[in-house]
């Protein structure tokens, strides 16, 4: 497993505040956010799962669990459905990451 | 949670569809058929607390109920920062809570547990509802609104049960760093709205921005909010665009919202509605009976009508009126000036407010009839220097008290000492507008009335055997008879002061020939100590005692001792304070509280306009 992929398969948080240009950027979920009354999350395994931690209807955090798939810096979420998010990855720090959604 | 709970549990999925349904029919009822008046909630607040800083004082419990008063009665100072394209949504969820007085057991209660954990910071998994797993046990959520407040783990600021889950993790639970106004709450989120927005869900409010994403289709079930993308953040400038929502985009200042708690003060109507629809449907059992009508507020020369809210009326030394009021941060309309209203006044005024923002003031004039003039909410009726004539020749100040919204009763000792009403029923004074209804007795001082709650009234005044006598409305009919009186014993040497701090719950208060206080009280079923027994509570008085309750079972009662200082005694719902018959010393040199009793007539150069034909109260009698 490319080293690469051993600094994406962590959980993130989604740091909204530095959203930019249709990019979304994640820091690791033990980074310093600024207070928000929700934060969405995700985090990837090696085992090639994926949880998505979506702001839940009464604020708790609600995990939602599917399988992701790398090729390059190409980036495919699956939820447990079946449905697809294709992501572009542009950039991947251990301390950022940031996705641009591409066309499926 | 909401979501594994509809996949995982068929009973919550059906519970679930029960309560849309029952908001849905709500939404489409005939309006006669709905829950009317305040919905009032007993909360249990549980602090579980790692480190003693996370020990909440009741003060900063205290505040968090004072905003949650303020937010679900639309009565928040803050409302006014609605842009006006949105003002015509703000609705009052007329809901009110209250620290519960009884717990589980049936005994008395702060409303308060207090809990020492180990855990340094809970999640959401619900370890905070469980003694078991270091937090507290619900109190029985069919009677109680658990309100666990505590250190949480990744910077979560709160999290929220909706109607029909299990009864064991049923509530809301608030991080201590984002829990009431003060203390422990730290900005952004320290304005008490986070429990607002939790409370928001626990009565089955969505998230404003329908909990899609940023997705344009998601929907919060309510018709009046706009269709918003995501979620929005800090403190937005109007207007903010999202989904075609176009010109006047987000609804961000809604508590639905994510946003900061200084940017967030409205619910609109169509959240009301569903509100309301749980709390007649799945949670009808939380709701006090009784508490069918706003929290009346008693009258005076000084009345509260909001938290943090006073309004002061004197006469000045042209005996005209002038009003100052605190809104919140400081008072209007400065410090040290007053208001001008007008009038040559023979009295002190006496005030009552049915409503948010709602006065209504009452004077007697050189003539000594009864005037009256009234803040609506933006401006003095019958206009700012006015006075509208309400007739009478009173041989008393008068004494008001407000059991409903638009609703005004009057009462005044005539020339012939008997006691003499009249009233406000929402478009006309009765039994007219200078006419007055007698009630009999043989007055010696002025009355005290107290309104406990709708269409109820208590009237107390001395007779000439200065005993205490007491007569009621019920709603249908006066009590013992229209101008018979009920006699209640004592020798008084002061007028009456009586208060309520419950439905069906009198006390009263008087000097005796001995100077002493005494006190006498209505249980619901019977006086107390006897019916013409009294209770001495001490001291050396000079005039009426004045009394006032802050909070169910509590009593302040302030006296004027011969030396002219200011005393003080208090009931804490368990005995009284600093012992039965002492009292504190709060020192100063007093005149008097307020103007006691028309001082004569015969001054001139009146501004206030003198009826032309006064009607005497004899004359309307007749």
């Amino acid at each position: 497993m490319p080293e690469s992929t051993t600094t994406l398969c962590r959980r993130w948080g989604h740091s909204f505040e530095e959203d930019h240009d249709g990019i979304t950027v994640y820091r690791p979920a033990d980074y310093e956010f600024p207070r928000a009354r929700g934060r969405a999350g995700m985090e990837l395994r090696q085992d090639g799962s994926w949880t998505d931690w979506s702001v839940g209807r009464g604020d708790a955090p609600e995990p939602t669990t599917g399988k992701w798939l790398r090729t390059g810096d190409d980036l495919r979420l699956a939820n447990p459905g079946g449905a697809e998010t294709a992501l572009r990855i542009v950039q991947l720090a251990p301390d950022r990451l940031e996705l641009r959604r591409t066309p499926s | 949670m909401h979501r594994r709970l509809l996949s995982a549990s068929p009973a919550y999925r059906n519970l679930r569809s029960e309560v849309e349904n029952e908001a849905r029919a709500y939404r489409t009822a005939d309006a006669a058929q709905r829950l009317t008046g305040v919905a009032r909630i007993p909360v249990v607040v549980h602090v579980v607390w790692n480190t003693p800083d996370q020990n909440v004082s009741d003060a900063q419990i205290d505040g968090q109920l004072d905003v949650l008063n303020q937010d679900f009665r639309a009565a928040n100072p803050d409302l006014a920062g609605v842009p006006g394209v949105f003002a015509p949504l703000v609705g009052d969820a007329q809901v009110e809570f209250f620290l519960a007085t009884t717990d589980p057991s049936g005994n008395p209660t702060t409303g308060i547990t207090r809990q020492q954990t180990t855990v340094t910071g809970f999640t959401h998994d619900d370890a905070v509802k469980s003694g078991a797993s270091g937090g507290t046990d619900a109190w029985p959520a069919d009677h109680y609104l658990n309100l666990w407040v505590a250190p949480l783990a990744d910077q979560l600021l709160g999290y929220a049960q909706f109607p029909g889950g299990a009864a064991a993790t049923d509530g809301v639970v608030v991080a201590h760093s984002a829990f009431g106004n003060t203390g422990t709450a730290l900005a952004p989120f320290d304005l008490g709205r986070t429990a607002t927005h939790e409370i928001g869900h626990w009565l089955n409010l969505y998230h404003i921005w329908g909990d899609d994403g940023t997705g344009c289709g998601g929907t919060d079930e309510v018709d009046d909010t706009p269709n918003q993308g995501g979620f929005n953040v800090g403190a937005p400038t109007f207007p903010k665009p999202s989904c075609g929502n176009t010109p006047n985009g987000d609804l961000f200042m809604n508590y639905m919202d994510y946003v900061d708690d200084r940017a967030m003060f409205m619910f609109t109507a169509g959240q009301v509605d569903r509100m309301r629809a749980t709390l007649e449907g799945i949670r009808s059992p939380i709701v006090v009976p009784g508490g069918a009508s706003r929290r009346i507020v008693p009258a005076g020369p000084v009345v509260a009508w909001g938290s943090h809210r006073l309004d002061a009326f004197v006469v000045g030394t042209d005996r005209s009126t002038y009003h100052k009021w605190y809104g919140g941060s400081g008072w209007g309309p400065s410090a040290m000036d007053y208001e001008y209203l007008g009038g040559t006044c023979m009295s002190s005024p006496e005030v009552a407010s049915w409503a948010p923002d709602r006065l209504d003031v009452f004077v007697l004039g050189t003539d000594r009839g009864l005037y009256h003039k009234w803040w609506g909410g933006a401006g003095w009726g019958p206009s700012d220097i006015g006075w509208e004539s309400l007739g009478g020749v009173c041989a008393s100040p008068p004494r008001v008290a407000s059991w409903g919204s638009d609703r005004l009763d009057a009462f005044v000792i005539g020339t012939d000492r008997a006691l003499y009403h009249k009233w406000w029923d929402g478009s006309a004074w009765g039994p007219s507008v200078t006419g007055w209804e007698s009630l009999g007795g043989t007055c010696t001082g002025e009355p005290s009335v107290v309104a406990w709650g709708e269409n109820r009234l208590d009237v107390f005044v001395t007779g000439t055997d200065s005993a205490l006598y007491h007569k009621w409305w019920d709603g249908s009919a006066w009590g013992p008879s229209v101008t018979g009186w009920e006699s209640l014993g004592g020798v008084c040497t002061s007028p009456p002061t009586a208060v309520s701090w419950d439905e069906d719950r009198l006390d009263v208060f008087v000097t005796g020939t001995d100077s002493a206080l005494y006190h006498k009280w209505w249980d619901g079923s019977a006086w107390g100590p006897a019916v013409d027994g009294w209770e001495l509570l001490g001291g050396t008085c000079v005039g009426q005692p004045r009394v006032a309750s802050w909070n169910a079972n509590r009593l302040d009662v302030f006296v004027t001792g011969t030396d002219s200082a200011l005393y003080h005694k208090w009931w804490d719902g368990a005995a009284w304070g600093p012992d039965l018959l002492g009292f504190e010393n709060l020192g100063g040199v007093l005149s008097d509280f307020r103007l006691g009793s028309p001082n004569g007539g015969g001054r001139t150069g009146s501004t206030m306009p003198l009826p032309s034909t006064p009607a005497s109260l004899t004359a309307a009698r007749a």
